[in-house]
């Protein structure tokens, strides 16, 4: 469980995150949905200890968190950031056994924990001595979600994964995360701008606007019951053209 | 600004006057006998003791006889001059015996002096003949042996000396009945005249070669060793190490028929002493400039000067550019600096420092280490400020250590930027260190010193095209390191 009370928070002079309050329960996947600037992706920074909260707490089980316990927290969260963060320098193998790094895992264990991942996230052994120019769009995702999951964390945050994806690769890949979602069984956060993205993986689904927490729920409550106008006017803006509704009936 | 300025100007104006006024360097004292050999010698050790740049000379040319000099130089009033073995072994220990310099040596060495190897030549008491047809088949002195109808000619001196006319004969088994004793100046004459056949002779005298004629070898070794060496005290070797080396040059490099041509310049072309000894050197400096023990001795000195100031710089510039790329306000005044310091040209620089330094090898490492360390520092700055903040989040999201972040991310991602940095300043330092010979710090820069000071083209391009080598061979050097240490995966 982890557990948002009252956190704001102040970048210089401007509010990023508002008074914000938020249960996020074991097990299931969470959408962090809102535009660019609306907050998401610094509440997603924020439960990782990447920085401070200005009030407010944030609790993971029973563990207050502040950005003084972020190195023990990286066992707990696995962290996959836009576009993958691997280090260019090293190959697919090398960035995911730096994840072993501060638990210095010897290279057995390394070795086995990677070629299980290979199997779980569907990716040929042989890629991973690719550097990551060398990897596509896809493929780098995949090798990050394995580097997030290497200490096999009770936690994932995935921050806009498939943002830089074409459509195709990106619908195949969402399939693909959501199968290992439910196999693996963890708590995942989930930050998206997309709306069939957040509806497609969201047990809960929290809408930002400007900062605030606009409405929390699932899907369905968002399609039945939209808290504002801007609530409707986010959920429709991403509607098909209505020729391709109908061509499609 | 204008206080600057006025510095600038000041240090601009002290490049010129320097070696004599404004920086009082130690001074060695040189001194000579009087006579023309000794002159040029003297003279010759003068400009050979200013260019190796460690002191100022003092010429006492001319200062006296043997027993003076010696006299001189044992109580510290004059530091060099030149000598012969002979008349040390002969006047100062009365021992005809000491005829190598290491015996030599070891009976000096209470007196806190010493004496080089030999210069290379002989003067020493001589027979010579016209070169001419008639006398083709007269090689050595024993040859005279089937000769007993020679004329010989010879000084008053020779005929009474202990080493003299006597002990000759009997030491060739000679029967020559045929000779004359007189004026030293007259004997020549009757030579070309016709009214000798043999002449005693000083055997490096200019006339030997004004009149074309050749000394016959001593085969059975009966006149002393009369080695031109220098003259010193000891202390010379410690207090100033590179102009001992260069003295140390001169051995060997001056043989008889070189002495002769000298003689020959001075006396009867009438050169000055000057002109004579800067005409010897830059003939040496040719010959010895060609011979590899020096240019590996100035490739050694050139490339310690490069090697030195850039590992200092890197030691300094690259933390300084990764606290840069960190600490923003200190890193924009460090940059600024450095930026500064490059403006300042390099010889105006290696003066400022003189009278933070002095001269030598220090204020032309500190002088480089200045200059090398902008394109360092910048480029270390630019490598680590230009590393995405993401994946240096990222690195922190994996628990990494700042050490392991700088070790494991940091370094390598910035490690094209760090080692572009490094190559240029290596490049640039290896042609910077040319100049540290203006403060007389050896390097290639010695020898384009002294060809610009000879105007000899060919001696310039000596100093020159070697250190165009040096500077090829560390870019390519720099590019093989860039090979090996930059990631693979950061290479286009």
């Amino acid at each position: 469980m982890i557990l948002i009370k009252d956190v704001s928070k102040k970048f210089e002079n401007s509010l990023a995150l508002d008074k914000t309050n938020l249960p996020l329960a074991e097990k299931q996947t969470h959408v962090f949905w809102g535009s660019s600037g609306s907050g998401k992706t610094t509440l997603l920074r924020l439960i990782a200890g990447l920085i401070e909260v200005t009030s407010g707490e944030i609790w993971i089980e029973s563990q207050k968190i502040s950005t003084s316990i972020q190195k023990q927290l990286a066992a707990k969260i696995g962290y996959v950031i836009q576009e993958g963060g691997l280090f260019p320098h090293l190959n697919a193998w090398q960035n995911i056994a730096l994840a072993g790094l501060p638990r210095a895992w010897d290279a057995h264990q390394t070795s086995a924990r990677i070629n299980e991942l290979a199997e779980l996230v569907q990716l040929e052994i042989p890629l991973l001595t690719q550097f990551p120019a060398q990897l596509s769009g896809g493929q780098r995702q995949r090798v990050a979600l394995m580097r997030a999951l290497l200490l096999d964390p009770p936690i994932i945050l995935l921050d806009e994964p498939l943002g830089a994806l074409d459509p195709l690769v990106r619908s195949e890949l969402q399939k693909e995360l959501k199968r290992i979602f439910n196999k693996l069984n963890k708590t995942v956060v989930f930050v998206t701008h997309d709306i069939g993205e957040g509806a497609f993986f969201g047990h809960t689904i929290s809408l930002f606007h400007e900062g605030s927490l606009v409405q929390h729920g699932n899907f369905r409550s968002f399609i039945e019951h939209p808290k504002n106008e801007f609530v409707t006017k986010f959920i429709t803006a991403q509607i098909p053209p209505p020729e391709l509704l109908s061509a499609l009936r | 600004m204008k206080l600057i300025t006025k510095l600038f100007l000041i240090c601009l104006g002290t490049q010129f006057i320097w070696p004599s006024l404004v920086f009082s360097k130690p001074k060695i004292i040189v001194a000579s006998k009087i006579f023309t050999e000794s002159y040029i010698l003297a003279e010759i050790l003068a400009q050979t003791i200013e260019d190796a740049g460690e002191a100022e000379v003092e010429r006492k040319i001319g200062l006296g006889a043997t027993g003076i000099l010696f006299e001189s130089l044992k109580s510290g009033q004059i530091d060099i001059y030149p000598e012969y073995t002979g008349t040390i072994a002969e006047i100062f220990f009365k021992n005809p015996k000491l005829q190598d310099h290491i015996s030599l040596n070891k009976e000096l060495d209470p007196l806190g002096l010493k004496i080089t190897n030999g210069l290379g030549f002989n003067n020493t008491y001589a027979l010579a003949i016209l070169d001419s047809e008639k006398n083709k088949n007269l090689d050595k002195i024993s040859d005279l042996r089937n000769h007993p109808k020679v004329r010989l000619g010879f000084t008053h001196e020779f005929l009474k000396r202990n080493d003299g006319f006597d002990a000759l004969t009997n030491h060739y088994k000679l029967k020559i009945k045929n000779f004359k004793d007189m004026e030293h100046s007259l004997i020549y004459q009757s030579l070309i005249d016709g009214n000798l056949d043999i002449a005693e002779v000083y055997s490096t005298d200019a006339k030997i070669k004004k009149y074309g004629l050749r000394i016959l070898k001593d085969d059975l070794n009966f006149f002393p060793k009369y080695q031109g060496v220098f003259f010193y005290r000891k202390n010379i070797e410690t207090d100033f190490p590179k102009t001992y080396s260069a003295i140390k040059d001169l051995e060997n490099n001056i043989n008889e028929s070189k002495m002769i041509e000298l003689n020959a310049k001075s006396e009867i072309e009438n050169w000055s002493f000057e002109k004579t000894a800067s005409y010897f050197l830059k003939k040496d400096s040719e010959k010895s400039f060609v011979s590899w023990d020096l240019l590996w001795r100035r490739t050694k000195e050139h490339f310690s000067l490069v090697f030195i100031s850039l590992m200092a710089a890197i030691i300094f510039g690259v933390p300084a550019g990764y606290f840069s790329s960190r600490y923003t306000k200190v890193g924009s005044i460090l940059m600024a600096l450095s930026g500064v310091l490059q403006t300042i040209p390099s010889l105006a620089l290696l003066c400022f420092l003189i009278p933070l330094f002095g001269i030598g090898y220090l204020p032309s490492v500190i002088a480089l280490f200045l200059y090398a360390l902008l394109p360092i520092l910048r480029n270390a700055y630019l490598g680590f400020s230009g590393i995405d903040s993401r994946l240096t989040e990222s690195a922190k999201t994996l628990g990494l250590s700042k050490l392991q972040c700088l070790l494991k991310v940091e370094i390598p991602l910035a490690s094209p930027s760090i080692l572009s940095g490094i190559k240029i300043s290596a490049v640039m330092n290896v042609g910077g260190a040319t100049l540290a010979a203006f403060v007389g710090a050896g390097g290639f820069g010695a020898i384009i010193v002294t060809g610009l000071a000879l105007n000899d083209t060919h001696l310039i391009l000596l100093g020159a095209v070697p250190s165009a080598l040096m500077a090829i061979g560390v870019h390519i050097f720099f590019e093989i390191v860039d090979l090996y240490c930059i990631p693979r995966g950061l290479k286009k």
